[in-house]
């Protein structure tokens, strides 16, 4: 883990969860490895906090625990799951994918499952039922049978799965002395669990319900903790299903693949390239593809995946794309051709038999990502003694000079920031100083408005009847309130919302290049 | 040892000897170094569309939600005063308002000019003469 990484999961943790989990999980990260106890000791927090936290994180899939150093009778020992923290930042992406795929149902569906951490499937259908409800005109209300539809088909199609089962470390029964607490170093793994797509049987009919009172933060809660209550008469308690962060992920790359040949193509082959991927979707591990035709070294080496004969191509192609033989084998042959090698041809049986190049594609897709930073940050010329670089692997500073036709001095300049520059970090350099744009009177209402939101925090805090908190809310004239609103908008349409956006879209770019350094690792 | 010559800056050390010139030398600092550094070419547009505002908002909202859920836990407040009631006296509020105007700006540059604020006769109770 980077230094930027490990605080990029303090800042993360913080947000979500609050200081005290920040403080717990930025030392585990530090640390490895540790105890509760040794935690609690080395934080130097409450032993109640810590176990809060901890829980938290457990909830959340970003720790699991586990027989320490000492064996199994020694105390567990807890370890943080980084790239779950990471993947915090991808939470919008995972739910606007699933309203795409599925609907507002199944929007609500994994956000609720990812906010909580895990969910049994009775309580998920319940709380996104309620939810959906409160948005429908009244005297509307969703039935449960269109939840449970949604939920089933997230897990049938692996976006869902079961949490992998605890050991009974509580239960005081004999069955918790045969199932001893697994090592720490072997992390269960959702998928080696045979039923982890199997859904459970649940006895629940009926609709969501419409909430009465206004305070919707407080009925959310209410409702889930009704909710959890209500469990045991459904017939899945125990059954807790999380979201499938790889399943999305193959989803991401696949979209962008596809989103690559309908820029640099056009969407007809996109399309082809989907039926591809899709045909290929349920059959085949996620980094690998192995055929019956082809031996698994050959498959493994070039990164294919799933050989597609050309008449299961043409009958799988969606009924509106109605097109003949002849016209998509002219297309499958253009993107054959095509210099980015999405796709390949393999033999002449059966039609002909094609592959979608995963690897390839990732790595085309990763020098275009490294290239397109290159140029925005240092130019055109620099971007052209970059590409230079990746495709020749070494060259003289005179040969570059030459190729890429750019004088000398400049060629030297260039060099050296490229090289002064670690060529594969991205930065985020557009965020102007925070209040340039303040004078002084704006800073002194700001600093007001902010004394008087912590002095109304505090009064909250120790149970202020309304009235008083109305009076203090009240030293704030109305047209300084309106000048705070107006700023607030201001930096909130120029600041807040474009920094917000930019996060989003620099781990598209990242998610990018660690794609493809992923499918590196695994074609070894 | 230092400044033998006038006026300009002498070295503790010989500098031939490590290969270096004066005019070699780095430019001397003229103040801290700037919060965000200088670019070239500034960086390219967003995405902006339709999916990039629902995802933005979707960032923001859950943001928002997540510090109201039992997972956001909360370091102990001061033991046992939960259930105490403030109260604001009359003194307090004083207090209060006399601290929110404390600064250390200069009043009169708060101040509007004389000719300032000629503004609508209306609704005022007073007559105008």
């Amino acid at each position: 883990m980077t230094a930027q990484e490990v605080r990029l999961c303090g800042l993360l943790l913080q947000e979500h969860f609050g200081d005290v989990v920040e403080k717990v999980g930025t030392h585990l990260i530090r640390s490895g490895v540790l105890t509760l106890r040794a935690l609690a000791y080395e934080t130097k927090l409450a032993l109640d906090l810590v176990k809060k936290s901890l829980c938290v994180l457990v909830q959340h899939g970003m720790c699991t625990f586990g027989a320490g150093r000492r064996g199994p009778a020694g105390p567990v020992e807890y370890r943080i799951n980084c790239e779950h923290i990471l993947h915090m930042l991808r939470y919008p992406r995972y739910i606007y994918t699933a309203k795409s795929l599925y609907g507002d149902t199944g929007e609500l569906i994994v956000e609720e499952i990812l906010q909580r951490g895990q969910m049994t499937m009775s309580s998920t259908v319940k709380t996104v039922a309620d939810r959906l409800t409160h948005n429908m005109p009244e005297g509307q209300s969703m039935d449960y049978s269109e939840v449970v539809s949604a939920f089933s088909r997230l897990v049938e199609t692996h976006f869902l799965q079961r949490c992998p089962p605890m050991a009974s470390a509580g239960s005081s029964s004999s069955e918790a002395v045969d199932t001893p607490i697994p090592a720490l170093s072997q992390p269960a793994e959702p998928e080696s669990h045979p039923e982890c797509y199997k859904l459970p049987y649940i006895n629940l009919t009926g609709q969501g319900k419409r909430r009465r009172s206004s305070e919707d933060g407080e009925d959310d809660q209410r409702a889930a903790k009704k909710a959890k209550t209500d469990n045991s008469e459904c017939g899945d308690e125990g059954i807790y299903w999380q979201v499938n962060f790889q399943r999305f992920h193959l989803h991401f790359r696949d979209q962008a693949i596809i989103s690559a040949v309908s820029c640099k193509l056009d969407q007809t082959s996109s399309e082809i390239v989907r039926t591809m991927l899709r045909m290929s979707e349920v059959t085949t591990p996620a980094h690998a593809a192995f055929t019956q035709a082809l031996s698994a070294n050959e498959c493994k080496q070039s990164g294919i995946k799933a050989l597609i004969v050309f008449h299961q191509i043409f009958r799988a192609l969606p009924p509106s794309y109605n097109i003949a033989r002849p016209i998509l084998d002219q297309y499958l042959t253009l993107l054959v051709d095509d210099p980015m090698e999405f796709v390949g041809k393999t033999g002449d049986s059966g039609g002909g038999m094609y592959v979608v190049n995963l690897h390839r594609a990732l790595a085309n897709l990763a020098r275009a990502t490294l290239e397109s930073v290159v140029q925005e940050r240092f130019g055109s010329r620099s971007a052209r003694i970059f590409r230079l670089l990746l495709r020749k692997r070494h060259l003289e500073q005179k040969q570059v000079e030459d190729f890429a036709m750019v004088p000398a001095k400049e060629a030297k300049d260039m060099l050296y920031t490229l090289l002064s520059e670690n060529l594969v970090q991205l930065q985020l350099t557009s965020c102007p100083p925070p209040d340039y744009f303040c004078n002084t009177a704006t800073r002194r209402l700001l600093e007001k408005s902010q004394r008087i939101e912590a002095i109304l925090a505090s009064l909250q805090a120790t149970g202020a009847e309304t009235a008083q908190l109305t009076e203090v809310e009240e030293m704030i004239t109305a047209p300084e309130r309106q000048q705070l609103e107006s700023l607030r908008h201001h930096i909130n349409k120029y600041y807040t919302n474009r920094l917000d956006s930019s996060e989003n879209q620099v781990d598209e770019t990242i998610f990018l290049l660690e794609s493809y350094i992923n499918s590196t690792q695994a074609s070894r | 040892m230092a400044g033998k010559g006038r006026g300009i800056a002498a070295f503790t050390f010989n500098i031939e000897a490590l290969g270096l010139t004066r005019g070699s030398m780095p430019e001397t600092q003229r103040g801290p170094t700037p919060l965000f550094p200088q670019i070239e070419y500034k960086p390219g547009p967003l995405k902006a569309g339709e999916d990039e505002d629902y995802m933005r908002a979707l960032k923001q909202e859950m943001r928002g939600r997540m510090k109201d859920l039992p997972f956001n836990i909360k370091p102990h407040a001061g033991k046992g005063d939960t259930n105490r009631k403030a109260k604001i006296s009359s003194k307090d509020k004083e207090e209060l308002l006399n601290k929110l105007d404390e600064n250390d700006y200069i009043a009169n540059y708060f101040e509007d000019g004389d000719d300032y604020g000629g503004g609508s006769d209306d609704n005022m109770d007073e007559a105008t003469y």
